[in-house]
């Protein structure tokens, strides 16, 4: 692990976070592991009574549209005992729902004071960054992509679930990952805002 | 002793809220825009916190199903 691994209780917080999608995710699931999402909840509300500005971009976005759109066309197939993208292709009758669980989970967002939704300005410069991303860390395309944007706004701490965050350097990652906690720090500060060099 | 002003809710107070955020000038744009500056931290927060509530628990859908799905988009490693 190179990042700053750090629990969501007791430890010091950054003026501003990027909320990753598995994050976020976790919290509106209304099935999510109970004690997971217990903790993630709590830890928004820690975030919020801090005053710490929470971004997020449409390409978390775009992420979210896709997972709901899968949760609930498999809850229906799972019924059907079928998959869910023969499902999908052949009815769109669960759109409707799709699209109202959609709108309900960006209204909240959106209405949230500390919650600050970015549009993504994809370009060539963004793609490069993205790149060496993935060839400096091996990281799969959607992550090398979160970090590059949130790079381009200066902000270089995380909440996520996902641990394929851990091995890229000058990141602060905010968790309840057991993988990831297994590197936690012991540090007390954060790591600044930096663009390191590659590996 | 008591202060005239109150550093949360005057224009003052507003205008030092605004200079913690210029490094970072497309969140500055967003909070302009979206009315963070008409509001105190205390207002804020109070709203924050509620909808925080209605957040949480508050979508639909199979949830390992979404687990599976944004794991297929980022190559695994997201919590099971």
């Amino acid at each position: 692990m190179n990042a700053r691994i750090f629990p969501f209780v007791g430890s010091p917080l950054p003026d501003i976070v990027y909320l990753d999608t598995s994050f976020v995710r976790e919290v509106y699931n209304p099935h999510a592991v109970p004690i997971r999402q217990a903790q993630c909840a709590a830890f928004l509300d820690r975030l919020t009574r801090a005053g710490v500005m929470m971004v997020i971009n449409s390409w978390v976005i775009q992420e979210l549209r896709h997972v709901i759109l899968v949760g609930v066309y498999r809850q229906e197939a799972l019924r059907r005992r079928m998959g869910w993208l023969e499902l999908f292709r052949h009815d769109k009758s669960f759109m409707p729902t799709v699209i109202q669980s959609i709108q309900h989970v960006e209204t909240l967002v959106d209405a949230q004071p500390l919650i600050m939704r970015l549009p993504v300005q994809l370009d060539l410069a963004t793609d490069a960054v993205a790149l060496d991303l993935m060839r400096a860390y091996n990281l799969d395309a959607g992550n090398a992509y979160h970090i590059a944007l949130a790079r381009a706004e200066q902000v270089n701490s995380f909440v996520t679930l996902d641990q394929g965050f851990g091995a890229v350097d000058a990141l602060n990652l905010y968790t309840c990952h057991p993988t990831l906690l297994q590197a936690q720090t012991t540090a007390t500060e954060i790591l600044p805002f930096a663009t390191p060099t590659l590996p | 002793m008591c202060s005239l002003r109150s550093p949360t809710t005057s224009s003052y107070g507003k205008t030092d809220e605004r200079a913690k955020w210029r490094k970072y000038p497309r969140i500055l744009e967003a909070m302009e825009k979206k009315g963070y500056f008409d509001m105190t931290p205390e207002e804020r927060i109070k709203k924050a916190l509620e909808i925080n509530q209605k957040l949480v628990g508050g979508g639909i859908g199979d949830n390992q199903a979404e687990i599976d799905a944004l794991n297929e988009i980022r190559g695994g490693g997201i919590i099971a």
